[in-house]
C-alpha cells in the first residue's frame, strides 16, 4: 500500500492554477472586451478629438489618456470582481472547488490574483496605446515646429514639446492608476463576500469609490482643528476611519504637468496602497472563512 | 448581521492605524506640490453635477481641460466676463499647469483689457474705457499672481508678471522686481537679469542701483552687452555724470573705432 500524498494547507501551485482559471474566464467574458476596446478607442481617438481644444494639445491628450486609463482600470476591476463569487455561487463551480483539498483561503487569493493579472494586462495594454498615440502627435508637433519656428527658437520650441509628450516620470503615475484599481478590486471583493448580490456589490463599490476621493476633506474637518459642530466631527471621523484616502493615488494630473514625483514619495504611497490590498484581504478572507455557503 | 457589524469594527480599528499614515503622506504629498487642487461652488456651477463629481473621482484634470475648451468657445464670442469664470475654474482644478495661468492672465490683461478700450463693445467714455481695461489688467496678474502661489519656482511666470508690470500697468519697479526673481529661479532665461536692470533704469530716484546693475552686467563680457544696454549705460552715465575714465559706453565704442550704436 503507497501512503497518501501529503497535504499542505497552502500551496502557492494551487493559488497559481485559479488564478490562471481566473484570468482565462474574465478574458473570455464578453465585458473585457467591451470595456477594454472602449478605453483603447478613446486613448486612440484622443489624438483627433484634441484638435477641439483650446491651445496645449499635448496636454490634453495626456489628460485624455491618463483619466481613461484611471476610469477604465477601475471599471474593469469592479465589474470583474462584483461577479467572481456570486458567478461561481450559481454555476456550482465553488463547491466543486471547494469539495477538493482547497481551502477558502487559496481559492480567494486565487481569484484575486486573477483579477489582478488581468487588469496588469489592461494597463499594460492601454499604457502602451497611450505612448503610441503621445509619440505620434509628439512627431506631428515636431514637424510642425521645424517649418514654423525660427532657427532662434527651435531648440526652445523642440524642448517644450519633448517635455510635454510621454517621458518616464509619468511610470509611477500609471502604476498608482493599477494599484488604485487593484486596491477598489480588493475592496469589491471585501463586499462580495458580505452581499448576496453582484449589484449590490457593485453599487456599494461605486459608491465608496466616490467617497474614498473626498475622504481627506472628512478627515481634515475630523482632525484639522476647524470650528465643526460635533456630531459632523463623528461623522467625519467614521468616514476617516471606515473609507480608504483615494485621492492619494491621484498624482499622475500633477506628474503630466511637469510635477516631479520624488521616488521616496512613490514608495510610500505604494506601501499604503499594499497594506490596504492587504488589510482588505485579510478582512475578506475572516469574512468568507466563517460563511455559510 | 453580525457579520457586517464584525467587519465594522475591524474597519474602525484599520481606521485608527492608517488615518495617520493617510494624514502625514497627504501632507508629504502637498509639500510637494500635488493635491492643491480646489473645488468650491463656483466650480460646480461651472461643471454642473456629472463634472463636479467626475472632478471629485479623481478626473480632475480632464474636468480642467473641458473647462478650458469651454474657455476657448467664450473666448471666440468674446464673451470676457464668462471667459474669466470659466478659466478661474480650470486653473483652479489644475493649479499645478503653468500655462493655465499664463494663458488666462494673457487672455484677461491683453485680449479682454484691449476689448475694452478698442472693442466694439467698449464703453462710450474714455474714462470708462479706462477702468475697464484696468479692471481686465487686475484680473490678469491676480492669476499671474495665484500661479505663482501654486508654482512658486516658475520662472516663466514671474517673467510674465514682469512684463505686465513693464509694458501694460508702467510699473517699472514691480517689473524689476518680478524680472529679478524670475532670474533667480531655475530655468530662467538669461536676458531676465538684464531686463531687472533695464525697468531699474527707468525708475525715478534709482538711477545708481540700475547703473551698478548694468555696469556688473557689461563686465560679464559681449554675452550681456546688447544695444539697450549699451544705450541705458550711456544715458546713465550722462545722467550720473560719471567721469570720462570710468565710463564703460565710451570704453567700448571707442576700442571699437566705430560710430556709438546708440543715440545720446
Amino acid at each position: 500500500m503507497t501512503a497518501a500524498p501529503k497535504h499542505s494547507l497552502f500551496s502557492s501551485r494551487r493559488v497559481l492554477a485559479l488564478a490562471h482559471n481566473t484570468l482565462l474566464e474574465l478574458i473570455r467574458l464578453k465585458v473585457f472586451y467591451f470595456i477594454l476596446l472602449f478605453a483603447l478607442l478613446i486613448i486612440g481617438s484622443s489624438i483627433f478629438t484634441i484638435q477641439f481644444s483650446f491651445q496645449n494639445p499635448l496636454q490634453v491628450l495626456k489628460d485624455v489618456g491618463l483619466g481613461a486609463m484611471s476610469i477604465f482600470s477601475w471599471l474593469l476591476g469592479l465589474l470583474c470582481t462584483a461577479g467572481l463569487l456570486p458567478k461561481d455561487q450559481e454555476d456550482r463551480t465553488l463547491y466543486t472547488i471547494l469539495a477538493k483539498p482547497v481551502s477558502r483561503f487559496e481559492y480567494l487569493l486565487g481569484k484575486l490574483s486573477g483579477v489582478f493579472l488581468l487588469i496588469t494586462l489592461a494597463v499594460l495594454l492601454m499604457s502602451v496605446v497611450f505612448a503610441g498615440v503621445l509619440g505620434i502627435r509628439e512627431q506631428q508637433e515636431i514637424a510642425a515646429a521645424m517649418q514654423s519656428s525660427s532657427p532662434q527658437t527651435l531648440a526652445l520650441d523642440l524642448e517644450a514639446i519633448r517635455s510635454a509628450a510621454f517621458q518616464a516620470n509619468l511610470i509611477p503615475g500609471i502604476l498608482l492608476i493599477l494599484l488604485k484599481a487593484l486596491l477598489c478590486s480588493t475592496l469589491t471583493l471585501l463586499l462580495s463576500t458580505v452581499a448576496t448580490s453582484s449589484v449590490f456589490t457593485i453599487l456599494t463599490s461605486v459608491v465608496i469609490y466616490l467617497i474614498g476621493h473626498v475622504q481627506g476633506i472628512a478627515r481634515e474637518a475630523w482632525l484639522g482643528g476647524s470650528e465643526t459642530a460635533a456630531a459632523l466631527k463623528v461623522l467625519s471621523a467614521g468616514v476617516s476611519l471606515v473609507f480608504p484616502d483615494l485621492q492619494l493615488f491621484n498624482v499622475v494630473d500633477e506628474i503630466a504637468v511637469g510635477t516631479a514625483l520624488p521616488m521616496a514619495l512613490f514608495w510610500q504611497v505604494s506601501g499604503l496602497g499594499l497594506f490596504y490590498i492587504l488589510v482588505y484581504f485579510l478582512l475578506a478572507q475572516v469574512i468568507f472563512a466563517s460563511r455559510e455557503l | 448581521m453580525k457579520k457586517v457589524l464584525l467587519t465594522l469594527a475591524l474597519l474602525l480599528g484599520f481606521g485608527l492605524v492608517k488615518t495617520p499614515l493617510e494624514r502625514r503622506l497627504h501632507l508629504a504629498q502637498t509639500a510637494q506640490g500635488f493635491q492643491l487642487a480646489r473645488l468650491h461652488l463656483g466650480t460646480r456651477q461651472q461643471l454642473g453635477q456629472g463634472g463636479f463629481i467626475a472632478a471629485l473621482s479623481g478626473f480632475r484634470a480632464l474636468m480642467a481641460d473641458l473647462l478650458w475648451i469651454r474657455a476657448g468657445v467664450a473666448f471666440e464670442q468674446t464673451a470676457w466676463s464668462r471667459m474669466e469664470l470659466l478659466l478661474h475654474s480650470a486653473t483652479q482644478l489644475q493649479p499645478r499647469a503653468v500655462l493655465f495661468w499664463e494663458m488666462a492672465h494673457y487672455h484677461m490683461a491683453y485680449d479682454a483689457a484691449t476689448a475694452m478700450r478698442s472693442g466694439s463693445n467698449a464703453a462710450p467714455t474714455a474714462a470708462l474705457r479706462r477702468k475697464a481695461e484696468v479692471a481686465f489688467l487686475r484680473i490678469g496678474e491676480t492669476f499671474l499672481q495665484d500661479g505663482i502661489t501654486f508654482n512658486p519656482e516658475s520662472s516663466r511666470l514671474w517673467e510674465r508678471l514682469g512684463d505686465l508690470y513693464a509694458n501694460r500697468l508702467s510699473d517699472h519697479s514691480l517689473a524689476a522686481e518680478a524680472y529679478e526673481k524670475a532670474a533667480q529661479l531655475p530655468k530662467a532665461m538669461t536676458y531676465l537679469r538684464r531686463f531687472a536692470a533695464y525697468e531699474l533704469a527707468k525708475v525715478p530716484g534709482r538711477e545708481k542701483e540700475a547703473y551698478a546693475k548694468l555696469r556688473a552686467l557689461y563686465g560679464e563680457g559681449k554675452v550681456q552687452q546688447m544695444p539697450t544696454l549699451l544705450h541705458l549705460l550711456g544715458q546713465l552715465e550722462e545722467k550720473l555724470a560719471v567721469p570720462q575714465a570710468q565710463r564703460a559706453y565710451i570704453e567700448k565704442t571707442a576700442s571699437e573705432g566705430s560710430e556709438p550704436p546708440v543715440v545720446r
